[in-house]
């Protein structure tokens, strides 16, 4: 590749990003901070910005050409987590480096799918994609889905599911099976549930479904025996936490609830309830137009992407980066149910980091390629 | 690279760029994007508004709930001086202990330790050992040794709280004043009680922070502030010496009880105030009983008739209406009189006497018969001109009004037996306040017994000022003095009669109301003398109340007058008054002396009758003797607060700095005192530091500086 001039790098894009880093570096050291978590954290985003440096000049054909390898690997990874992974709360999500601290190949997994899906999807077709397509794409997310299923990592294999069917839709699926299957869904689910589900149910299980409606609906009603049995427990922490925290927030390291260890997960998957603790809803507005400001210019990259195989993966990032945004704050103010799922770049998490400055990087990739046509 | 590849990599890069972006509709795609992420913006914004600004006080208060433990501990009560300066009560840091049940690692065996240690009962330890709740009390107020222990466990689930405890230096002196405080450290009685609000101060929190796992990780002392000083008007020495006296005096008849009380006539400042039998306000009362038994300030709180005292207001009242004269002829009728089939009789059988002559022998014909000259409606307008029927507020609580009646419910024999002191009922400090205002040419003056009241800054937050009212002519005042001193030199009191002073006063002699048979008991008295001097410049009224002197001595000549003596004795050369009589032969000035042996705490030295031009021949009473020491170097400075204090260096009387080191505060302050030493003190455990060192000479009423530490 001729060298692009510095001044066409993605400058936005970047500094969006490092501000949810530093945020992110602060309050993960807010959280713990007798760990070493921070400094892991801020060692990863050093080398993921290398990354992301050298992902934004590669050349796609290049690309094009080691997706299936990659794709590979990161499927051997997931073969060999099973195998020699650190088991962790009766999971297998984590290879450990020794001194390198530990990988969690469902995170690369999550690249190597979005690359492949974009190879498997990127050749243009006049009308409805065809069923031949449609399955091997299936294929190629059944594959990592399976493995990290058996690890077993429920959250993290959901996140497949968004990107596979925003992609196939990208790709000409046939609208009207889209919205069949939405409307389907709709209708047939709640009347599923109330038919054929609930009359099977004993009442202490439709309690519990009860109280965790409560939790994600209205959280401040639970009664002290529910959260005391754990139904909601960390749904009610996180909200007492984000509550507590007021317009400007308590300032950083000041936060009673997270750094009391009320709040579950504090360094990882509710790093947001920390920030929304100390730093308030000023704080939480602005990280807020930071993730929204990353999704969108992405997205308004993968428009102006050249070609399709760009296009492809920058809309498969971008679905990949809402679905983690829209899912962990849901789940941080309550209204999604508790899973498994970091904030990408505020969450601690050095493979989950290096995915998400990779994907930066073709995204500022393709936004350079605009000024070469 | 083969040829097959070659074609295979052209195609796809033919592919690649033959797109452009007009052949699919990204746009409208993007749009769904756009939509989806403003909803579920919208959706989180309207969620982090609700949490975070109207729930936020909600969600805050949860928060702090489940991390905080807030206990509030005692504030540090103000100290209560006396009219010199002398503590008369201190509030002293003390330990409680708290639990955090969750860092007991072995609760069983450590629940053994700790009641043995603390004295508490096992199963009770051991619950709250392993109490669900965050933070729970062990016990309250530990004894040094205990909390020394309990430290020297060294567990890791024992937090220490500081707060306050209150302490009497001198023990059972002015109890009855200073009332007491319950473990809250709220006054129950006394002035403790009735300035609780000034005293208090504000209370202090211990908040403790601990985690979702219940481990303390945090807390925090918002320290409590002391609260506002009062200086009363007690006089610790005349106290003292009061209390020893009336309680020789009780103990030696055989008494059921006793109460005194010293005014100073021109101020109303009550100098000494004593209720028997007293209590140690140091030592928790058992129970209710105890307190209405023991802890009850009879001076002021229960009311009772003051029989033939009550004669001066009588006599007052009819010379006042010039109804007669000091030397008007009374006849007696034989000492008896029929009032609506009732005969009261006198003493003895008695023909025509003079007023005074009548007021002397404490004659009941001549009361009732100057009663009835005065009129109903007059009689009770000097009653209460007198201050009898309301309360004096003289700041103690529960004070009785008295009672005296309405002029309509009393039947002939009642208004019969007004003027001579029965149908009334008047607290010994009503009294002593109508006789003072005889001894203050005619001026009653509310009596007080707190002078003033300070911030810890030192601003005077409170001056008491008592209310004055004119009762009854300077002249009528006079007359009734001569006629109070006639009592004493030829009446009924000779024995209140004072060695080198003039005195004037009254008996009082009542049978006692026996609720028991519901009329008035033959043999249970309250004998009574209340009284003054010198006549002429008055500088002491006092009263003594014998409850129940055995049957014989009960007359208040008997009972009472000889217990007067030697208090006003005592107390006289205290308050400065100029000796106008002669000492009697034997006693010289022993009866000084004797004032200046009080054990405790006193600072012999510092009388105020060294505060006078002349002081060594006041002092000394005798005139041609020597002083008992020669003061060198008096130097007079004049104080805001104190007036004109005296400094003297006595040869061979400054004292060594006692050694404190490795003492309790509460035993060096004790010591301290008996040496006249005040002490300051900052920290908490024992003694660390002082300041002067040990064996240092210092004068006495200095003040020594310790610092506190841990063992």
């Amino acid at each position: 590749m001729s060298g692009r001039p510095a001044r066409d790098f993605d400058w936005p894009l970047l500094v969006a990003a490092l501000v949810i880093c530093g945020m992110g570096v602060t309050e993960i050291y807010s959280a713990q901070p007798t760990q070493n978590f921070w400094i892991k954290q801020l060692i990863t985003i050093g080398i993921g910005l290398a990354l992301m440096v050298f992902l934004a000049r590669v050349n796609f054909q290049r690309l094009f050409d080691v997706v299936p390898y990659f794709y590979g690997a990161t499927m051997v990874l997931l073969v060999l987590v099973l195998i020699v992974g650190v088991r962790i709360n009766g999971q297998r999500c984590w290879i450990s480096m020794g001194p390198l601290g530990t990988l969690q190949p469902s995170e690369f997994a999550k690249l190597g799918t979005i690359l492949m899906l974009a190879r498997v999807l990127h050749p243009i077709q006049r009308g409805i994609l065809t069923l031949e397509k449609t399955l091997v794409a299936c294929g190629v997310t059944a594959l990592p889905v399976a493995l990290i299923m058996l690890e077993p990592d429920t959250g993290t294999a959901l996140t497949f599911f968004p990107v596979l069917g925003v992609l196939l839709f990208l790709s000409g699926l046939n609208t009207r099976l889209v919205a069949a299957a939405i409307i389907g869904g709709i209708v047939l689910g709640p009347l599923g549930f109330q038919y054929v589900v609930k009359p099977r149910l004993k009442q202490y299980q439709i309690d519990r479904i009860n109280v965790t409606v409560n939790a994600i609906f209205a959280p401040e009603k639970l009664t002290s025996r529910e959260i005391r049995e754990g139904y909601g427990y960390q749904t009610l922490q996180s909200m007492i936490a984000v509550g507590s925290g007021g317009v400007t927030g308590k300032g950083i390291t000041k936060g009673t609830q997270s750094q009391g260890g009320f709040v579950p997960e504090r360094h990882t998957d509710f790093i947001a309830s920390v920030l929304a603790e100390e730093m308030g809803f000023v704080g939480c507005i602005f990280m807020l137009a930071l993730y929204l400001f990353i999704i969108i210019h992405s997205a308004h990259t993968a428009e102006r992407a050249r070609d399709r195989f760009g296009m492809l993966i920058l809309a498969g990032f971008v679905t990949l980066l809402a679905f983690h945004t829209i899912i962990n704050v849901g789940m941080v103010v309550g209204l999604v149910p508790i899973m498994g799922i970091p904030l990408p770049l505020l969450s601690s998490g050095g493979t989950s980091v290096l995915m998400t400055f990779m994907c930066l990087g073709l995204v500022a990739n393709v936004y350079q390629q605009r000024f070469v046509n | 690279m083969s040829l097959r590849e070659a074609i295979k990599k052209n195609t796809a890069r033919k592919n690649l760029i033959a797109v452009t972006n007009t052949q699919y509709p990204t746009a409208t795609r993007l749009v769904v994007v756009g939509v989806v992420l403003a909803l579920w913006a919208t959706l989180v914004t309207v969620r982090l508004v609700r949490y975070q600004v109207y729930e936020h006080e909600n969600l805050t208060q949860r928060a702090d709930d489940q991390v905080q433990r807030v206990v509030q501990t005692s504030p540090k009560r103000g100290t209560i001086i006396d009219r010199n300066g002398r503590e008369l009560a201190r509030s002293v840091e003390v330990s409680t202990i708290y639990v955090t049940p969750t860092q007991f690692v072995n609760p069983a065996e450590d629940a053994n330790k700790l009641a043995q240690i603390l004295n508490l009962d096992r199963d009770t330890v051991f619950q709250r050992l392993t109490s669900k709740k965050k933070f729970v009390c062990l016990k309250r107020k530990l004894e040094e040794t205990e909390a020394n222990a309990v430290r020297a466990l060294n567990l890791p689930g024992i937090q220490f709280v500081t707060e306050t405890k209150r302490f009497y230096p001198k023990n059972d002196l002015a109890s009855s004043v200073l009332g007491f405080v319950n473990v809250e450290e709220q006054g129950s009685a006394g002035v403790e009680m009735q300035f609780d609000k000034h005293l208090r101060g504000t209370p202090g929190k211990f908040l403790i922070e601990s985690d979702g796992k219940g481990r303390p990780f945090n807390h925090n002392e918002e320290v409590s502030e002391v609260g506002q000083s009062m200086t009363l008007t007690i006089d610790e020495r005349i106290q003292y010496k009061t209390e020893q006296i009336l309680r020789n005096a009780v103990a030696a008849s055989g008494a059921k009880g006793g109460m005194a009380i010293l005014l100073q006539p021109a101020t109303g400042d009550i100098l000494a105030m004593v209720s028997l039998p007293g209590f140690n306000p140091n030592v928790s009362p058992a129970n209710e009983e105890e307190i209405q038994k023991t802890r009850r300030n009879k001076s002021v709180e229960e009311a009772y008739e003051p029989g033939s005292a009550f004669k001066i207001v009588t006599y007052s009242a009819a010379l006042e209406e010039k109804l007669l004269t000091p030397d008007r002829q009374i006849n007696c009728q034989g000492g008896s009189i029929t009032i609506a089939g009732h005969t009261v009789r006198d003493g003895g059988g008695y023909g025509m006497l003079t007023v005074a002559e009548a007021l002397q022998v404490s004659s009941n014909v001549a009361a009732i018969k100057t009663g009835k000259q005065l009129g109903k409606e007059r009689l009770l307008k000097y009653v209460e001109r007198f201050g009898f029927g309301h309360a004096t507020e003289a700041g103690l609580p529960a004070e009785s009004p008295g009672s005296i009646g309405g002029v309509n419910r009393w039947s002939e024999m009642s208004y019969a037996s007004l003027p001579m002191g029965y149908e009334v009922t008047a607290t010994p400090l009503q009294v002593v306040a109508a006789m003072s205002a005889l001894a203050n040419g005619g001026v009653w003056v509310q009596p007080h017994v707190v002078r003033q009241i300070t911030s810890t800054t030192g601003d005077v937050l409170l001056d008491v000022q008592p209310q004055t009212r004119r009762v009854v002519s300077t002249q009528t005042a006079t007359e009734m003095g001569k006629m109070l001193q006639g009592v004493v030199d030829r009446g009924t009191a000779k024995l209140a009669r004072l060695s080198g002073y003039t005195a004037g006063g009254k008996t009082g002699t009542a049978k006692k109301f026996d609720r028991k048979i519901g009329r008035y008991s033959e043999t249970k008295y309250f004998a009574t003398f209340a009284g003054f001097a010198p006549i002429n410049r008055p500088a002491l009224a006092a009263i003594v109340v014998i409850d129940e002197p055995p049957f014989g001595q009960h007359h208040g000549g008997q009972a009472a007058a000889p217990v007067f003596k030697q208090i006003v004795e005592a107390a006289l050369p205290l308050v400065g008054a100029t000796p106008d009589a002669p000492f009697d032969a034997q006693r010289g000035n022993t009866e000084l002396i004797a004032a200046n042996e009080i054990p405790d705490e006193i600072d012999p030295f510092d009388l105020p009758a060294l505060k006078t031009a002349n002081p060594v021949g006041t002092v000394h009473g005798g005139k041609d003797k020597q002083p008992p020491v020669n003061p060198v170097n008096v130097s007079f400075s004049t104080t805001e607060n104190h007036g004109t204090v005296v400094t003297m260096n006595l040869p061979g009387r400054g004292i060594a700095m006692p050694n404190l080191m490795g003492q309790g505060l509460r035993s060096a302050v004790t010591s301290c005192a008996k040496l006249g030493i005040k002490v300051q003190s900052s920290g908490f455990g024992v003694i660390r530091e002082q300041s002067p060192t040990p064996g240092t000479p210092v004068p006495i009423g200095s003040t020594c500086l310790v610092k506190l530490g841990e063992e």
